[in-house]
């Protein structure tokens, strides 16, 4: 590996000295350059192919896994790129810079009444190349799926430091390959996100939530099959208990809420209220439009900072038997965040033995039933995988990053099974 | 005295000589799909039943440097199932079972030869359909759909095929079986499934789907819109849609396209109108209301002579039986023609369609409209005689205007229908060299020898794809 000096004489060819600094702590470089143009990031991608300097795209750094130690080069922040929307709301559509952050363009699209249908954590903070990179979502993927639905088109800076387009600015398009997919949740690894656009949608004259406490999760988890057999305009769901529950204590608490015109969300709320009765649930409340605010915030915006957090993905109806399984298991301090209608839970522990057992036991109930686990953040000593269970397309994927960053300078090492 | 066997006769050491078609007369059939201006004949057809077979398949073609490739329903309409430079088609008709249905789970796994509207049919009982609706759903496959990421009227609100699939089962060209996705919504790594949707059956072959299925909506309204000019119907999409009302569905039918379904299928539509918008809500009975009402506002504000809610399910039933069979009923008042499938932001539709008329009577020729109005996703039917050749090229010259024109108003050269043959040289409007070569990469992993379905989506440039001005043979069955 290189010195920081070695590389930071080089990056001089192109960067001020106020551009370049040594890298934060929580960072896997060295350095971090804040480029003003593209022009300069592409000119550092073509320097890094030359000199085999490795590069970390780096957004608003809320998302950085607990590498524990510096094994790669420069990180390239988009931060000071100057950055404007391109917002067409008679197209519904919007094509964003990458380094403006998600509060900063769900705030002007509203001007319009519009919005990116994604509610990632984070909003202040994480930008939009971030987002994208991590396929960050929040609990609106009831209604409105992931980036992998709302993603029209992408611009990349590639490995041979040029900016290449997949997709269209049109809500319709199949010419050419669907590579914005491939970059969807590719965590850098395939380039640097230059801009992306977005299909848009109104946003919801109203809004209601309404909570309900359960005292275990799979008792929740069932009343989610009995809520797809109702109509009604549900726009989130989640699950949530630990520092993830507003509410505190330690119950579990199935949050719904309703969204569309005034006129046909109010009898909605009976509805729900009558279906939630039904089932085991211990209250049921209508929260009022502050604390409806507050407690969204709780649910998607509570990040720990240590610990153990994974990200656990099984098949949807097994959801009851893995809490069947893992219920016993679960001790105080331990938080989960599920949601229901798509098979996704995350977990958070804290630093033990006891939680490392835990894990190894909720690795092995996956495995039986069918799903994969995804640590967002380990303990430094930690010897569990990022991601201990591999998809058995592992070989083709290695081929696209071979194919797409021969030289090995976007990221290597941080992706699934080492790529 | 040694004999190395043929191709073929080893095909049919491996499936049987009933299930490889190699006599001439045969395989005509298999010389283009819907597409009917280029055309190929093949050197065998083989008709597999599973994985393994395509497997095998595939191995002695790649082993053999013969060309190949996957057709399911030929209602292609880009030359995507069109042996280009020959070789063996891989005719998945017999794969067509559905294997499992998970009502729990809300998915389906099926072969790829299932066809499109069979697997809604196998759901409707309880309650459920599969989103994606080409109006070629009767005999379309989804292994088509996912191939070239099909829409449907209804993508408009639900989604094109890349929304509704989790996971496939895929067979490389040099045999090997691979995996991608799964029955889980989230998978690590690079996401292969949504790589795999809509690559014109150019990175391997798709033996097995896992597709989402979706719950039907509580209630429907549907309503007929009745315009004196394509142009106040366009306008009044335009303005819906500015409005943040999405449909789930919204189908522009032009003069010449609603004579002909009333022609031929008497399902309703007002002969004298101009043109006529099929807008259709859907959801939760209490959320319908107030949204038809201000549509049916914008509607008249745009001079709709008559804005008309099916009232009965028979009625609904017709109003899209006339818009789905359209094609079929020009078909029947033209002796061949050609489809375009251009793509304008929505705000620019008015100004395309009008485009799109100015450019048929520059050449002569008249163009049915039938659009996806809500996605900005036009059909031009270019109507032309096969036999003239003048007509054969001007055909061809008013697509390619209005593809520029699209592109001009920052559109793309294919919604729905893919590049295939028929568009590989237009993909250069859209895409720099380094865009295409960032794609090609791509594909060279999936398909070094460039043996699966050769010459399709990326410019050729000896153009190999020579227009056929033999007369078209009439399309059977399912037009
Ligand atoms: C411990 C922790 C766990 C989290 N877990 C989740 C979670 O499970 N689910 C979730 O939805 N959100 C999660 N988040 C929230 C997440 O921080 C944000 O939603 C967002 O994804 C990150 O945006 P960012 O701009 O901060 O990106 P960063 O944190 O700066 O970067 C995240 C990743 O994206 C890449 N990246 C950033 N910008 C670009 C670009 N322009 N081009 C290419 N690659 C780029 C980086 O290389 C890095 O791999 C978590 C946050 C933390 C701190
Ligand atoms: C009247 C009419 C109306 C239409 N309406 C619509 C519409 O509304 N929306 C729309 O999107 N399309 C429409 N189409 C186009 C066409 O029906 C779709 O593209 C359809 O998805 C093709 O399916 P198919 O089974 O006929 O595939 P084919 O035509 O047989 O093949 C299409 C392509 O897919 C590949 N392929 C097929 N099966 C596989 C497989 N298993 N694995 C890998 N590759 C495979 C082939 O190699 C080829 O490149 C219409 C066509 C017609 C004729």
């Amino acid at each position: 590996m290189k010195s920081p000096e070695t590389i930071g004489n080089k990056l001089k060819s192109i960067f001020s000295t106020k551009e370049i600094s040594l890298s934060e702590e929580a960072l896997p470089t060295q350095l971090t350059v804040y480029p003003s143009t593209i022009g300069q990031v592409c000119e550092l991608v073509k320097l890094a192919r030359k000199n085999q300097i490795t590069l970390f795209p780096l957004g608003g750094g809320t998302h950085l896994f607990s590498y524990g130690k510096k094994f790669l080069d420069v990180s390239v922040s988009l931060k000071r790129i100057p950055s404007d929307l391109d917002h067409s709301p008679a197209d519904l559509v919007a094509t964003v810079p990458a380094g403006m952050t998600f509060s900063s363009v769900q705030e002007q699209l509203s001007k319009n009444g519009q919005m990116i249908s994604l509610d990632p954590p984070h909003t202040n903070s994480s930008t939009i190349g971030g987002i994208i990179a991590t396929n960050s979502f929040g609990p609106r993927r009831y209604r409105y799926g992931t980036a992998r639905d709302c993603v029209l088109e992408t611009t990349l800076i590639n490995s041979k430091g040029l900016a290449v387009k997949s997709g269209a600015k049109t809500v319709k398009n199949v010419s050419g390959y669907d590579l914005n997919k491939l970059y969807i949740g590719s965590l850098g690894t395939l380039g640097i996100l230059k801009d992306i656009t977005f299909k848009l949608f109104p946003i919801p004259e109203k809004r209601v939530t309404l909570a309900a406490d359960f005292k275990n999760p799979d008792k929740a988890v069932k009343l989610t099959a009995d809520l797809r057999k109702i109509p009604l305009d549900i726009e989130s769901t989640c699950i949530t208990n630990g520092v993830w529950n507003p509410s505190g204590g330690t119950n579990w608490t199935y949050f719904i809420s309703l969204a569309g015109g005034e006129k046909a969300i109010t009898p909605q709320i009976d509805r729900l209220f009558s279906i939630i009765k039904t089932s085991p649930a211990l209250n049921c409340t209508t929260l009022s439009s502050a604390e409806s605010n507050r407690f969204w915030k709780v649910v998607n915006q509570t990040y720990p900072k240590d610990g153990n957090n994974a990200k656990i993905t099984v098949i949807k109806k097994y959801l009851k038997s893995f809490f069947n399984s893992i219920f016993p298991h679960l001790t105080q301090g331990y938080s989960l965040k599920i949601f229901p209608d798509s098979g996704i839970v995350y977990i958070h522990c804290p630093e033990d033995d006891d939680a490392s057992e835990f894990i190894k036991n909720v690795i092995g109930t996956i495995r039986t039933l069918g799903g994969y686990l995804e640590f967002e953040l380990l303990p430094r000593e930690s010897t569990f995988e990022r991601w201990p269970i591999l998809p058995s397309s592992l070989p083709w994927m290695k081929k696209i990053k071979m194919a797409l960053d021969p030289e090995g300078i976007f990221a290597p090492g941080t992706f699934v099974g080492g790529i | 005295m040694k004999k190395t066997f043929s191709l073929i006769e080893q095909l049919q050491q491996l499936l049987g000589k009933d299930r490889v078609i190699s006599n001439p007369d045969e395989l005509i059939v298999f010389e283009c799909d819907a597409l009917t201006l280029h055309k190929n004949i093949p050197e065998g057809v083989v008709l597999p039943e599973s994985t393994e077979e395509v497997s095998a398949i595939t191995k002695l073609c790649s082993e053999h440097k013969t060309p190949f490739l996957a057709r399911a329903s030929g209602t292609g309409l880009s030359g995507g199932a069109t042996p280009a430079k020959g070789g063996v088609i891989i005719q998945l008709s017999r794969m067509n079972q559905i294997l499992e249905i998970d009502y729990e789970d809300e998915i389906a796994v099926v072969q790829p030869g299932v066809i499109n509207l069979h697997l809604t049919e196998a759901v409707s009982s309880r309650n459920y359909h599969f989103a994606p609706d080409p109006s070629s759903e009767k005999a379309c496959t989804i292994g088509g759909n996912v191939a070239e990421n099909a829409g449907g009227p209804h993508t408009l609100k639900y989604g094109v095929t890349t929304n509704h699939v989790l996971g496939m089962k895929t067979v490389s060209p040099t045999g090997e079986i691979v995996e991608i996705g799964g029955r889980c919504e989230d998978s690590p790594g690079y996401d292969l499934t949504g790589l795999f949707t809509g690559s014109e059956g150019t990175l391997g072959i798709i033996t097995e789907v896992t597709v989402k299925l979706t719950r039907n909506p509580e209630s429907i309204k549907t309503l007929l819109v009745v315009f004196n000019s394509v142009e106040d119907a366009s306008i009044s999409v335009s303005n819906i849609i500015a409005e943040g009302i999405i449909p789930a569905a919204m189908e522009l039918i032009d003069q010449l396209a609603i004579s002909a379904v009333e022609q031929h299928l008497n399902v309703g539509y007002p002969t004298d109108a101009t043109a006529v918008l099929l807008i259709e809500i859907d959801g939760v009975a209490t959320s319908l209301d107030k949204e038809m009402k201000r549509i049916q506002q914008i509607c008249l504000s745009n001079r709709a002579m008559i804005a008309q809610i099916a009232r009965t399910d028979k009625e609904r039933e017709d109003l899209w039986r006339g818009r789905k069979e359209t094609v079929g009923a020009l078909g029947k008042i033209t002796p061949a023609y050609y489809t375009n499938d251009g793509v304008v932001p929505r705000s620019k539709l008015p100004e395309i369609l009008a485009d799109t008329i100015r450019i048929g009577n520059k050449y002569g020729l008249r163009i049915g409209n039938i659009c996806h109005a809500g996605d900005g996703n036009i059909h031009p039917l270019i109507l032309y005689n096969p036999d003239d050749k003048n007509e054969v090229e001007n055909a061809i010259k008013v697509s390619e205007e209005i593809i520029k024109k699209c592109i001009e108003l920052g559109g793309s050269i294919t919604g729905e229908h893919g590049v295939g043959t028929e568009k590989s040289e237009y993909l250069g409007m859209m895409f720099s060299e380094e865009d295409q070569e960032q794609m090609k990469k791509i594909r060279d992993v999936f398909n070094p020898d460039y043996l699966l379905n050769p010459d399709k989506i990326f410019p050729t440039q000896s153009k190999r794809n020579k227009i056929n001005l033999k007369k078209t043979k009439k399309l059977k069955g399912w037009l």
